[in-house]
């Protein structure tokens, strides 16, 4: 009894985690009517799983193929700024793709190519996950070791380094590039619609549109998710220490001397996966240059900037607790660290059309329709998805305190609650804001679940492009493009601030 | 194969960045020193005195602020490093023959080959061929890591405490071994270590790093 009770105890610090995250998904499982739920027909359904599986294995082999060559190659030779790669990498990263969807859309007109089917689909969603996949792979670079890289250097040339080691030694961050970027890209029809390509999430979102029927729409993503399960879990199976890792400070860098050739094909490869990542700036601000209908049209959106960043700030505001209460049980969790992980991670890869259903199935009760008809209902759906990010974030920070500092912080504070609130807290804020940038920067891009639980009369930006990239209305896209990215800037900036004030204060401390 | 390497340092300075922005730590200021082809030289000194620095400088693997280095290249200097520094992806055997190169593979040469089996031998490794590093305790990792560096026969070796994890009669067996393996090849060796007496047993001067140079002590 004193060991169960120690143990609620013990999970006191992740339950609004999990009471935001994967409660209405349990909620769902749990009380769901199975009464006039549509048997799904197998051949139909089987055949567009297995099409979405190849879909999503390109874009994941197509994404981590070149962001492993050409972080390689940034990060290897010694003419390749790694402070601007860096900052490229963090600012493209939270790009939605719908704004991916409308500079594809753009590039691809221009270069007169077309602009349907599965080879721009593939294309440009590649180009949208890059950055993650870039992010993954970069994170790797930061746990490697110099010193085998250095002995391999010492027995053999440069190149037989990249060709022969590096391979090997980066291998479960590949894995996890290729498994996070295939997790993402099936979990999520926005730029495969736009591209009229049919993919099962979309089945899923159109399933429940058509038949408001929760239990048809369980059966239908029912394949999907068992599917997405395997995978995280596999995934885990070959990759978990990266996952808990706190990395160290400072990219891994050796400055080699390789021939010609190769000097030449990386850097190609390396302004490739920068041109498709920078893409959306480039062709949103030079489009916006030439037109002078902006300042209508950000006046027509206001209410969707309004909405939008309502539904950030409350998301905002409950994520800070959280994450890091999360953040903290994560660190501080001596067993059973694999399915902990398993259950943090989970509700980011879920298609986001069913969190929305769940959400709905939850909320939707007289007790709780004022929270129903508000702009909370969206704000849920963003925690839902992303406040996982968040929390691996926070994690890493506590991962990167000394152990020493945080055992003496509890023994010279009589009270658990003033150890973190003066130590622990200070010491974390920085992480903190960046997991919580990170939810916001992915939350402001949401559209899987918040095209579902939005109050009547409400959108968002990213809804409202999602809609206007449908109808080709050029200009008023290229103005909502434009928000979406300032307003990612704006948050960047803000966490940018925040963070250099928070290291500011501890410094004075 | 010329086996007359020797080392040369020339005015070297070294500094290293503070914490919180301090005034750069000088590690060596001006230092010249001549390792002459064939000789065995241990460095001591205390943790970060800049034991190490000194050998990442000799290999090229770190740039001094000041001055330069006279140094064999790669494969003719060979570097075992304070940690094993072994691929985890790749066995024992594949981390021991990284550097004899292709041709072992499609054709063995029958020097190299035999080269491989003696020191395989001599540093009691020959059942571990097919395990992984992960696998390896402290020790046997350590004598991988030299048995890869050994196996290519470098003219000029930088050994960086390279008996750390070693204690007791193996120890000495890999002391003895790798005397003789100096002895044998007369290769120009630069020996790290804490230890003063495997300093003296191995090698014919003793270094101690000491105000920004080097002060011979024994």
């Amino acid at each position: 009894m004193r060991r169960l009770a120690g143990g609620v105890r013990g999970l006191l610090p992740v339950l609004p985690f999990f009471l935001l995250t994967l409660l209405p998904l349990a909620w769902l499982l749990g009380t769901v009517s199975w009464e006039g739920a549509k048997a799904p027909v197998w051949g139909r359904e089987g055949l567009l799983l297995g099409r979405t599986l190849l879909y999503g294995t390109a874009v994941a082999s197509s994404a981590v193929l070149l962001a492993y060559l050409a972080l390689v190659f940034g990060a290897f030779t010694p003419w390749v700024d790694r402070g601007l790669l860096k900052a490229f990498l963090f600012l493209a990263l939270p790009v939605p793709g719908t704004v991916f969807a409308y500079a594809g859309l753009k590039a691809l007109g221009l270069l007169g190519l077309p602009s349907r089917g599965f080879a721009p689909s593939w294309l440009v969603h590649t180009a949208s996950l890059l950055p993650v996949a870039l992010f993954i792979l970069a994170t790797g670079l930061h746990t490697l070791k110099k010193e085998p890289l250095h002995a391999a250097r010492l027995l053999g040339s440069d190149a037989r380094m990249l060709a022969r080691i590096l391979p090997g030694m980066l291998a479960p961050q590949v894995l996890a590039a290729l498994g996070t970027v295939f997790l993402l890209s099936v979990g999520d029809y926005a730029i495969p619609s736009i591209f009229s390509i049919n993919v099962y999430s979309l089945g899923i979102f159109v399933e429940y549109s058509s038949s408001l029927s929760l239990g048809s729409t369980l059966v239908k993503s029912a394949p999907l998710v068992l599917l997405q399960a395997l995978v995280l879990l596999l995934l885990l199976g070959r990759t978990e220490p990266l996952f808990l890792t706190g990395g160290r400070k400072g990219m891994l860098t050796l400055e080699l001397s390789l021939p010609g050739t190769l000097l030449a094909a990386g850097g190609l490869l390396l302004g490739l996966a920068l041109l498709l990542v920078l893409l959306p700036f480039l062709l949103v601000l030079t489009d916006l240059a030439m037109w002078r209908g902006l300042p209508q049209t950000l006046a027509r959106s206001g209410r969707d900037l309004a909405a939008s960043l309502g539904i950030l700030f409350r998301a905002g505001i409950l994520a800070l607790p959280v994450s890091y209460l999360g953040g903290w049980w994560l660190h501080s969790l001596r067993k059973g660290r694999r399915p902990a992980l398993f259950l943090v991670l989970l509700p980011a890869f879920l298609p986001g059309s069913l969190t929305g259903a769940a959400l709905i199935h939850l909320y939707n009760r007289p007790c709780t329709s004022g929270l129903y008809d508000s702009l909370w209902m969206p704000a849920l759906a963003v925690l839902a998805r992303f406040l996982p990010l968040s929390l691996l974030v926070v994690h890493a920070s506590f991962r990167r305190l000394d152990r020493e500092l945080v055992d003496a912080a509890f023994l010279l504070h009589p009270s658990r609650l003033k150890a973190h609130l003066q130590v622990l807290l200070p010491l974390v804020l920085p992480g903190l804001a960046l997991g919580t940038a990170f939810l916001l920067l992915f939350g402001l891009g949401e559209l899987g679940a918040t095209v579902l639980v939005l109050p009547p009369g409400s959108s968002t930006v990213t809804v409202r492009l999602y809609n206007y990239l449908h109808y080709g209305a050029s200009e008023e896209v290229l103005g909502l493009s434009f928000l979406l990215l300032a307003g990612m800037g704006g948050i960047l900036g803000a966490a940018g601030l925040l963070s250099g004030l928070a290291r500011r204060l501890r410094k004075m401390d | 194969m010329d086996r007359t390497n020797g080392i040369t340092l020339h005015e070297l300075t070294k500094t290293w960045p503070q914490p919180g922005g301090a005034e750069r730590l000088t590690v060596f200021s001006g230092l010249s020193h001549t390792f002459p082809p064939g000789s065995r030289t241990a460095i001591v000194g205390p943790s970060g005195s800049g034991k190490t620095t000194l050998l990442q400088m000799v290999a090229g693997l770190e740039a001094p602020d000041g001055g330069f280095v006279e140094a064999p290249k790669a494969p003719e200097l060979g570097y075992v490093f304070q940690s094993p520094a072994l691929w985890p992806h790749k066995t024992v055997r594949s981390n021991m023959r990284y550097g004899l190169g292709e041709h072992l593979f499609s054709g063995a040469d029958p020097l190299e080959e035999a080269r491989y089996r003696d020191i395989l031998q001599a540093l009691e490794l020959e059942d571990l061929q097919g395990k992984y590093p992960a696998t390896l305790s402290g020790g046997q990792a350590k004598r991988v890591s030299l048995a890869r560096t050994l196996v290519t026969r470098p003219s000029c070796l930088l050994l960086d405490e390279p008996l750390g994890a070693l204690d007791g009669a193996l120890k000495d067996r890999v002391l003895d071994f790798l005397l003789e393996w100096v002895h044998w090849t007369e290769a120009t060796l630069l020996y790290v270590t804490h230890d003063h007496g495997e300093a003296r047993r191995i090698c014919t001067r003793v270094l101690e790093v000491r105000d920004q140079g080097l002060v011979e002590v024994g």
